[in-house]
């Protein structure tokens, strides 16, 4: 019946006694009345928001405590607060921009991390939704042997008719088909689901069919982006398009636009088809049925009730049994990967797919270096506050001479430090609002400036402990000075210099950390984007073949290009491909007598290939013209892995190999996935014929085998020429199909992009951190020179040089910087072996790095204090006496 | 046809802000029965306003310091945790003051329709 006692008191606290009675029995009374009609949760709210209202100046100023200390103190005290800004204008200004630069970074990586966490939780009662993915583990020692998230097309049917608690399921693959417009065609990402794809996942229908977008499998749902582009304003529901998917071309009538919500999605799409229409892609009808081949993922949703643990060992049990592989040495287990993970994606799922990921060691390294930021910041603003308030102990020796409490010399620096803490928060909000599209330019973001209540409380509660700390430590070394001292004007800074010391210490710790740790990322991505790959990336040129031929329709459009570029003196040479340096490279998998699996992955080439990409030949010979498909070449990983003296003439080993095949060359390793991962090996063959034989298993995320596009390499020079040629020379032979040429650089450049942009955004931290530690060492340069002027002109006067007076305040300062470099080097160091460890190929962190850091710090440090001292040093001695 | 509207620039020296007029107004209709929370009700229920508990609490204590209104203690009860309420009754002044608004605004409206038929 009683509201909870601690709000009584809350109120008690604040509103004056003559007041309180009535105060605290209506709210009670509204509590009560509030908890008949609503649930006791939201009546609890309401007490609380009640009694918080109560916390207005109306209430609080008929407080008889409030009315004695404030009210005139309060306006003094203001005055004074603004007095002091204007007279110690470069302190303010230092303070107040310290302070603002490092809570804008803290908003915008909040902002950022915000986003990260949010993305795909938009979906109803998504935390119901999976990815199907499985765990391949030794039935015997249970060792990990394999992850992926790729299934078969019958998983879903077999799924869908055993399992009766889960409430959807859809498979998704996409691939790129035509979309004709007119008399033109684009090539466009096309999405194959299941209907259960829009019931499964919120995505707002913003026209057409809402309730069942995929009826049927003539029709197309297409974001608004595919609106615009091929309708214009028109409204296009009930609309045809005409679309090739696979081979043949069919007409699409769009059922419903839908958002893909971007910012926040992990599932983009921009067209989607029913999963029918696989049946036009895969290359025979072998592929839609069996658990051999996978290529497509799948997506259940449960019923909420579900328990997610007893799912997976009932999935488990289920998939061994559909596929028949409890005699295999290896046991399949099913995990459902939550759907929140997709993006930022935890270490227990394979994190390649369809669905756009996120490293999130990046968030880690962006929310730590948003508190390094901070805590420099927030260090800085307390050591200026608190020494700039040694300036002020002659006032505040008169004020208590005067009788002033010391509670109220407390709340007068405490009021002084909160005013500038504010205009610091005031000014961060508003240049964050102003800095947020240059942000998401730089960390290719799309964020929203978006205030909400927890938010400005967090500043707010950071502004109030900033304040309080800062003040206490001023008041603490003023208050306690015997008046007359204070009065005298004579102090020293004794007491409090070994906790000054400490936290420039600490400040420049984390600075020459920061600074190590951007040049090791420097270095770093330098070395990956300059590492030899292992082929020729410069000049070479990327065109995809169009995606509507078959295997021998996409052989024949492949000589004919080629005869026609190959007239030009700057072809040097063509080749043709199945898969890219932008894609997954195909896995194939091979049983042996064992029963064990052996993979490699498998890459369908011209016979140019080997030549036109400038990978090393180490072993045997290349292949000709006039070789059958037969001829295989392999790369040295896999020499290794088989530990083959001799690799020509030996065989791939797998039961199911029928015809033998030759292994006609070797190449050296070239790196066809990320630089994260060591080359794995590798079969090259000019027709697939041979392998398919051994073949128990695929993992693919490019399907069928056939050429799909041609790498071209061109003479370097005449760029825009060549460019021209070849695009003029694929009309001639391809007519209107789209022309798309891509440079391998490019291509490249983009992989390594996410990692390119945290260097971007590192530099920026440590340029803020050293910038506001950097500030705060000027102002305390200068406050410790205003306080050893006069010695200084005795000093001058006996005959010190201007190095000598430098050196002697800059003595101390080097001292604490190198002490720093001493402490942060082995904190980074450690640090960096830890991230530079998720790449094979790395770097080493050479001892340079190290003390360049400290050396480029202390340089910093000792011009900022040269110029300081510079001023007095050049200044008549007589002037600097005189001062009184 | 040109106005003048003498009576309303002639504006008193205590005028009443919209919502102390009717928070003023309340506290008359209720009589013996005007404390913040029934205030807060009955402003609800007549004319389906939702007004916070601490905003009808400040102003009736401005009023008060205007001189509008008096209070008082009395009425505790188990559904105030034993607290006395603060009846508030409206004094001559305010009185006066609600009087005053009334006729000011009855002597406005009169204008309407007047401007109306004017202007054609």
């Amino acid at each position: 019946m009683e509201p909870p006692k601690w709000i009584i008191k809350l109120i008690n606290l604040y509103c004056p006694p003559q007041l309180a009675e009535s105060v605290i029995g209506d709210v009670w009374e509204q509590y009560l009345n509030d908890k008949e009609r609503l649930s006791k949760s939201r009546a609890g709210r309401r007490l609380l928001w009640n009694a918080l209202r109560f916390f207005r100046p109306g209430i609080l100023l008929r407080n008889s405590k409030t009315q004695l200390i404030n009210r005139a103190m309060l306006r003094i005290n203001l005055l004074l607060a603004l007095r002091n800004m204007r007279k110690y204008k470069f302190y303010s200004l230092i303070n107040v921009l310290g302070l603002a630069l490092s809570i804008m970074f803290g908003l915008l990586v909040f902002f950022y991390v915000q986003n990260a966490i949010q993305h795909d939780s938009f979906h109803a009662e998504h935390q119901s939704i999976f990815r199907f993915t499985k765990e391949n583990r030794n039935r015997e020692t249970n060792e990990l042997i394999s992850r992926n998230n790729t299934e078969g097309n019958q998983l879903a049917s077999d799924l869908r008719n055993e399992i009766p608690s889960i409430q959807y399921i859809s498979r998704l693959i996409s691939g790129s088909g035509y979309v004709k417009k007119g008399s033109e065609t684009f090539s466009e990402k096309i999405m194959l689901v299941d209907p259960d794809f829009f019931r499964m996942f919120s995505f707002p229908v913003l026209e057409g069919n809402f309730t069942q977008p995929l009826e049927n499998i003539s029709q197309v749902v297409i974001s608004p982006a595919m609106v615009e582009k091929y309708f214009g304003l028109a409204d296009p529901v009930g609309k045809e398009l005409e679309l090739v998917v696979g081979n043949d071309p069919f007409t699409f009538i769009v059922s419903a636009v839908a958002d893909p919500i971007e910012e926040l999605n992990s599932i983009p799409f921009d067209m989607v088809v029913h999963i029918d229409h696989l049946k036009n892609l895969v290359p025979s009808p072998s592929f839609l049925t069996g658990y051999e081949v996978s290529f497509m993922e799948t997506y259940i949703k449960l019923d909420p009730s579900e328990n997610v643990k007893a799912m997976e060992e009932l999935l488990t049990e289920s998939y061994e049994r559909f596929a028949q592989t409890e005699d295999e040495p290896e046991k399949t287990f099913v995990r459902l990967q939550p759907i929140s993970t997709l993006y930022w994606w935890s270490n227990r799922f394979p994190q390649e797919g369809e669905a756009k990921t996120y490293n999130p060691d990046y968030v880690y390294i962006l929310i730590g270096l948003c508190l390094l930021v901070l805590v420099i910041a927030v260090l800085n603003f307390i050591m200026l506050t608190s020494s700039q308030s040694l300036n002020r102990i002659k006032e505040f020796g008169i004020r208590k001479t005067m009788g002033a409490f010391k509670r109220q010399l407390s709340a007068q620096l405490l009021l002084e430090v909160f005013i500038l803490a504010m205009m610091a928060g005031l000014l961060a909000l508003i240049s964050t609002h102003q800095f947020i599209p240059v942000f998401n330019n730089l960390a290719n973001a799309t964020l929203k400036f978006q205030l909400s209540s927890e938010l400005v409380g967090f500043i707010f509660l950071l502004i109030g402990i900033i304040s309080v700390i800062s003040s206490a430590i001023s008041s603490s070394v003023i208050l306690r000075l015997k008046t007359t001292s204070a009065l005298k004007g004579t102090l020293s800074l004794g007491g409090s210099s070994f906790t000054k010391n400490l936290m420039v210490v600490v400040q420049f710790t984390f600075c020459v950390g920061l600074i190590i740790g951007t040049i090791a990322f420097k270095n770093q991505m330098n070395y990956v984007s300059n590492k030899s790959l292992g082929f020729e990336k410069d000049q070479l040129v990327e065109v995809e073949l169009p995606g509507n031929l078959d295997e021998t329709g996409a052989k024949k459009a492949y000589e004919l290009f080629k005869t026609k570029l190959r007239n030009h003196p700057d072809i040097l040479n063509t080749a043709a491909t199945m898969t890219t340096m932008s894609v997954q490279w195909t896995i194939f998998r091979f049983d042996q007598e064992d029963d064990s699996k052996f993979s490699a992955n498998f890459n369908l080439v011209s016979p140019d290939y080997v030549n036109t990409m400038g990978i090393e030949l180490i072993a045997g010979r290349d292949f000709r013209e006039d070789d059958t498909g037969k001829a295989i070449i392999i790369n040295e990983s896999m020499v290794k892995e088989m530990g083959w003296e001799n690799p020509l003439g030996q065989q791939i080993p797998g039961k199911n190999f029928e015809r033998s095949h030759e292994i006609i060359g070797v190449v050296k390793d070239f790196n066809f996935n990320s630089l994260h991962n060591e080359v794995s090996p590798l079969i090259m063959a000019t027709e697939v014929d041979y392998m398919r034989e051994g073949l128990t298993g695929i993992s693919s995320y490019v399907w069928p085998p056939q050429y799909f596009t041609v790498m071209i390499k061109v003479a370097p020079g005449n760029a825009a020429e060549t460019a021209d040629f070849i695009e003029t020379t694929w009309k001639e032979t391809m007519g209107a199909l789209p022309f798309e040429m891509k440079y391998v650089d490019d291509i490249l450049n983009e992989k390594y992009k996410e990692e390119k942009r945290y260097s971007a955004i590192i530099n920026y931290a440590a340029g803020f951190s050293l910038f506001i530690a950097w500030l705060g060492l000027l102002a305390l340069t200068r406050l410790v020179i205003q306080k050893r002027f006069k010695e200084m002109g005795i000093r001058k006067v006996l005959g010190s040089s201007s190095l000598n007076i430098i050196l002697l305040v800059a003595r101390k300062f080097i001292l604490l910087i190198g002490v720093a470099t001493l402490l942060a080097s082995p904190i980074a160091w450690w640090l960096l072996q830890d991230w530079l460890e998720s790449f094979a190929y790395k770097v080493d962190l050479s001892p340079v790095v190290f003390i360049l850091s400290g050396f480029a710090v202390i340089v910093v440090t000792f011009v900022s204090i040269s110029i300081q001292s510079l001023k007095i040093s050049n200044i008549n001695p007589s002037e600097a006496l005189r001062m009184e | 046809m040109r106005i003048t509207l003498t009576k309303c620039i002639e504006m008193k020296k205590e005028y009443l802000g919209e919502f102390e007029e009717l928070v003023l107004t309340m506290v008359a209709m209720l009589a013996e029965n005007a404390y913040g929370n029934a205030i807060v009700d009955e402003i609800s229920e007549k004319i389906g306003r939702e007004v916070n508990l601490s905003a009808v609490h400040v102003t009736l204590y401005r009023m008060e310091d205007k001189g509008f209104v008096t209070s008082e203690m009395g009425g505790a009860s188990n559904m105030r945790g034993g607290r006395r309420k603060r009846i508030f009754t409206v004094t001559n002044v305010g009185m006066q003051m609600l009087q005053s608004l009334k006729e000011q605004r009855q002597q406005l409206w009169s204008f309407i329709p007047d401007l109306k038929f004017s202007t054609i």
